[in-house]
């Protein structure tokens, strides 16, 4: 006869869980059954039905009891009572369950968008394969001269001719950045950022996976270009655009070889086009070639080969660039090697380092801290309140230790319950994350993309953060009630000791320093924006727009435009140039018979560039019509140039710009910030470009009517450029961009803050509920008595508002100590009113009383007679 | 008293065991249950009924001989106990009480 046999996990679970006394005879019972079901219906129904059989027996009158290594040692009955007596609990006092649960629940959401964030960034660069072997070439002039720079680019020589002659570096690959390109397929045109020219080997460096195309080929030849999904969506809708052709600024035709499988996101590059560096030409009008060391805008990428260190590199380096940089002059920098690991969050002060993203390493610390100050607070809510509650449950321990509960049978007990109550907030946690993600991203302006797999990596922080809080905020708790002595306890002597007052006090106190604290910060953080944006530049950021035209006639366009465009009676000004954005070039500035120049930073502006601008003009004029030769030599320069040239008198003296412009200065400008606050005002020269102008820049009055305005302006586009696509931007806003981070931070810090704010005060209204309960009695004595409403109100509040006082005292000299730390990264910054921390004093004695007032006021308002009869 | 009372599914149980006389095991009272009432239940549900059986005395146990069929393990073999048939008695007759007092009328079917 055939035999069958039980399903195998099934058994295992079954004699694994089962009672060893039931074991034999219900394993033959199974079995049993499982022959004959065999013989009736077949193995695959008599297996089901015993995997059913098994299921139904996972039962507590089968279940083997649980035994801990001694003295802890549950029995399953107790473990059943103190799950009756625990749920008991919570559901008897649904409000502070609540508050907990709450707090808790709010504290983890936090955690977790935080987390997430940190692990975002500090994610950046690390997912490519040969990372951990990539670096970039930087150089740093500041050892040798004061007025030096530190850069993160090189000439364009300098990586084919490291790759050739260091046996260590096995590829060398170039990132050139470009703005303003005008791509055009079919029938899409439009102005593009963020397109950068690379070496062949870029995918070799940052491996980036394609969705379509040889990665090894994509970018070899000329004129290839690599698309984001986004872009090739945008310019070729759902067709594939492999080998389909883009046109570049109305020049180049590229071909498109190759599709990422997504945009990049976790690094600090910042692309959405990638063209073949062999495409890459020298832009009109620059002096310089491809073979120019001096041309210092170029990233210049490393591999190393296996187990070379960047050390040996750096130290060749210095001969290298004596040999190539420095040919017939001394060596006036240091270069040396970025591991890219440090590029996202080390590029700060380095020059040229705007062209990608970047990171903040203290701002992610910062929220970090956040994130962990929250969770104190909420740990803290739920501390104080089950201490709180403690003498409700003496009585329950008096009695468990009068029938031989050990002390650590007790803590075992409560801290279990804190645990079950912090899984719950867990649970509550995620849920709300999952529900609030999507807007709480988009109120954040985070460009997170979450994916389901990002909650592996959160769970087992989860976990930890729950058994953590939960233990950390309920041992002390525990200890406390597993300590009440049962004799006083059943004779119903027990009185919240002075020392749980004391502790509770203690917290309340940090609670309200950490929540002041943050107040006051982020206070303080949107002073300084509110500073950053009404700070008086040295010129007149509302009302200008910028125009961009990309094109090699841009002069002839230009007059035809200023032509139209001065028809509107609210154009005021018309010139082209630069905008004001942050991103400038730096060149030597030479004044006549100095053999050394001096490094400042370059703009191009057109005639009436500074009157359009608004810059104001200490001495002499604006670049002028009248003054046709202005395009060859006019020069000005700002106030910090002319100390810098050491100059009292500077119109008229002769300047050597970037060895191909020499000239005369014609205007001291007043200096303004073309820089973002963040540093300091440098020197700054000025002069009609000698490259194509791209921008078009107007001054308007100030109109309530912008749309018709934009609308008018842009039919007479129609008539300058038809083929080009009419693109504007305010000036105002080009500013903001540069504070985009600190921004970030800014509505980080307050919705955080205000976030514990909301917990601390959850806390305050459960431990004042719990509190006025215990003072029932006394508070209908005094009524009894004559006392008024007023009079109970203040009794009971007094004592907390003291405590918020306190926390203040600490918190305020606390948060402004960080706080400095974090103005100090601007060189402009806001100074520090007085009235803020008397708006921070209000803010949390009003938090305190919002909270405290409405059960102050319901125990105060209640009826003596009922109180004093309680029992 | 809690002690006496008896549940329906208990009461059912224990008069199978009796039917069964000497052959009243786990799966001979399962399918004794089935074909006499028709009465679906696991395994499971009946070892908590007769351990609460057990416990108030109505039933006892001892395990029988090992037999080949099931893997050689041994199977446990219920008997009434004295206490449990009075209680069944008892069950009955205020059960038959109850009915005896029922007027006859009440039982026509409308």
């Amino acid at each position: 006869m055939k035999k069958v046999k039980p399903p195998k996990y099934f058994h295992q679970f079954f004699k694994w869980f089962c009672h060893p006394e039931f074991y034999e005879e219900l394993a033959g019972d199974l079995e049993e059954m499982l022959e004959e079901d065999f013989v009736d219906r077949g193995s695959i129904y008599a297996r089901w039905k015993y995997r059913k059989e098994v299921i139904k027996l996972f039962r507590l009158s089968v279940l083997k009891e649980i035994r801990f290594s001694y003295p802890i040692s549950i029995s399953l009955d107790m473990l059943k009572n103190y799950l009756k007596i625990g749920f008991r609990n919570l559901k008897r006092d649904k409000v502070s369950a609540s508050i907990n649960i709450i707090g808790l629940g709010l504290g983890f959401v936090s955690a977790l968008v935080i987390l997430l964030y940190v692990h975002h960034e500090l994610q950046v660069d690390t997912s490519f394969e040969n990372g951990d072997r990539v670096y970039r070439v930087i150089n740093d002039e500041r050892p040798h001269r004061e007025t030096g720079r530190l850069l993160v680019t090189v000439g364009p020589p300098f990586a084919p001719t490291l790759a050739e002659e260091f046996p260590e570096v096995e590829k060398a690959v170039r990132i050139r950045y470009t703005e303003n390109v005008v791509f055009k397929s079919e029938e899409q045109q439009y102005y593009e950022n963020d397109v950068i020219y690379v070496d062949k080997d870029f995918f070799h460096l940052f491996s980036f996976p394609l969705a379509q195309g040889d990665p090894v080929t994509a970018l070899s030849e000329p004129n290839s270009i690599v698309l984001t999904p986004e872009m090739s969506q945008k310019y070729f809708g759902d067709e594939s655009p492999m080998g389909k052709s883009i046109m570049m600024n109305e020049e180049v035709s590229l071909q498109v070889t190759g599709i990422l499988e997504e945009s990049p996101k976790k690094t600090h590059l910042e692309f959405d086009f990638l063209i073949s560096f062999e495409t890459f030409t020298v832009p009109y009008g620059y002096p310089v070639t491809l073979e120019s060391w001096g041309w210092i805008s170029f990233h210049t990428y490393v591999l190393l080969n296996q187990g070379v260190t960047p050390q040996t590199v750096d130290q060749k380096l210095t001969d290298f660039v004596k040999r190539h940089v420095y040919t017939n002059r001394s060596v006036s920098a240091t270069y040396s090697l970025q591991a890219l690991s440090d590029v996202y969050f080390g590029s700060k002060e380095m020059m040229n380092s705007g062209e990608h993203k970047h990171g903040n390493l203290s701002y992610t610390y910062g929220l970090l801290a956040i994130a962990f100050l929250i969770l104190l607070v909420a740990g803290f809510n739920f501390m104080n309140i089950s201490t709180a509650r403690s003498i409700r449950r003496a009585r329950e321990v008096g009695v468990r230790k009068v029938i031989g509960a050990k002390r650590i049978n007790l803590i075992t007990q409560f801290t279990g319950e804190a645990l079950a109550v912090s899984t719950i907030s867990v649970l509550f946690a995620l849920l709300l994350f999952e529900l609030s993600r999507t807007p709480l991203f988009e109120y954040l302006n985070w460009q997170l993309d979450f994916k389901y797999q990002d909650y592996l990596i959160l769970i087992p922080l989860l976990v930890a953060g729950t058994f953590v809080l939960g233990i950390l905020s309920a041992i002390y708790p525990a200890i406390l009630m597993s300590g009440f002595k049962p004799i006083n306890v059943l004779k119903g002597k027990i009185k919240s000791g002075a020392t749980e007052m004391n502790i509770r006090k203690v917290l309340v106190v940090l609670q309200f320093t950490i929540t002041i604290g943050l107040i006051v910060c982020s206070l303080l953080v949107s002073q300084q924006m509110e500073y950053i944006r009404n700070k008086d530049l040295g010129f007149d950021r509302e009302q200008v727009i910028s125009l961009q035209m990309r094109t090699d006639d841009f002069l002839e366009r230009y007059q035809l435009g200023k032509q139209l465009f001065s028809r509107h009676p609210q154009v005021l000004n018309i010139s082209a140039g630069d905008v004001i954005n942050g991103d400038y070039g730096s060149v030597p500035i030479t004044p006549a018979g100095a053999e050394e120049g001096i490094a400042m930073n370059w703009m191009g502006g057109y005639f009436d560039y500074c009157s359009t601008l608004g810059l104001e003009i200490l001495e002499g004029r604006d670049f002028s019509i009248s003054h046709p030769i202005d395009t060859l030599t006019g020069i000005i320069i700002n106030e910090s140039a002319q100390r810098a040239l050491g100059w009292d008198e500077a119109i008229g003296k002769e300047l050597q710009v970037n060895s191909n412009i020499n000239g005369q200065v014609i205007g001291v400008v007043k200096d303004f910030h073309f820089h973002s606050l963040h540093a300091p005002i440098t020197p700054m020269v000025i002069t009609v470009p000698r490259t194509y102008m791209r921008n078009i820049i107007l001054r308007i009055s100030p109109t309530n009517d912008m749309d018709n305005l934009i609308a008018s302006l842009e039919k007479d586009w129609m008539q300058i450029a038809p083929d080009l696509p009419f693109h504007f931007t305010f000036l105002d806003e080009d500013l903001n961009r540069q504070y985009e981070k600190d921004q970030e931070f800014s509505r980080l810090i307050s919705f955080f803050g205000g976030l514990a704010i909301f917990i601390a005060g959850l806390g305050l209204y459960g431990l004042i509920a719990i509190i006025s309960t215990y003072r029932i009695k006394e508070i209908g004595i005094r009524k009894v008595l004559g006392a008024s409403v007023m009079n109970i109100y203040l009794l009971l509040s007094r004592n907390f508002i003291i405590l918020v006082i306190i926390a203040n005292l600490i918190a305020l000299p606390l948060a402004l100590w960080v706080i400095n730390g974090w103005l100090e990264q601007f060189s402009y910054r806001t100074k520090v009113h007085y009235s803020l921390f008397v708006i921070a004093i209000l803010i949390s004695l009003g938090i305190a009383l919002a909270s405290l007032s409405y059960q102050v006021i319901k125990t105060a308002r209640s009826n003596p007679i009922k109180a004093i009869r309680h029992e | 008293m809690e002690n006496n009372y008896l549940g329906e599914f208990q009461e059912i149980v224990m008069l199978t065991i009796l039917v069964l006389e000497d052959n009243a095991y786990g799966v001979t009272i399962k399918k004794e249950l089935k074909k006499r009432l028709n009465r679906d239940c696991s395994r499971g549900a009946l070892h908590t009924a007769l351990t609460r059986l057990q416990k108030k005395g109505l039933i006892s146990s001892e395990m029988g001989g090992a037999n080949a069929t099931r893997g050689g393990r041994r199977k446990r073999y219920y008997t009434v106990t004295n206490t449990g048939k009075l209680s069944l008695k008892e069950a009955k007759e205020s059960r038959d009480q109850l009915w005896k007092a029922i007027p006859n009328f009440s039982l026509k079917m409308v």
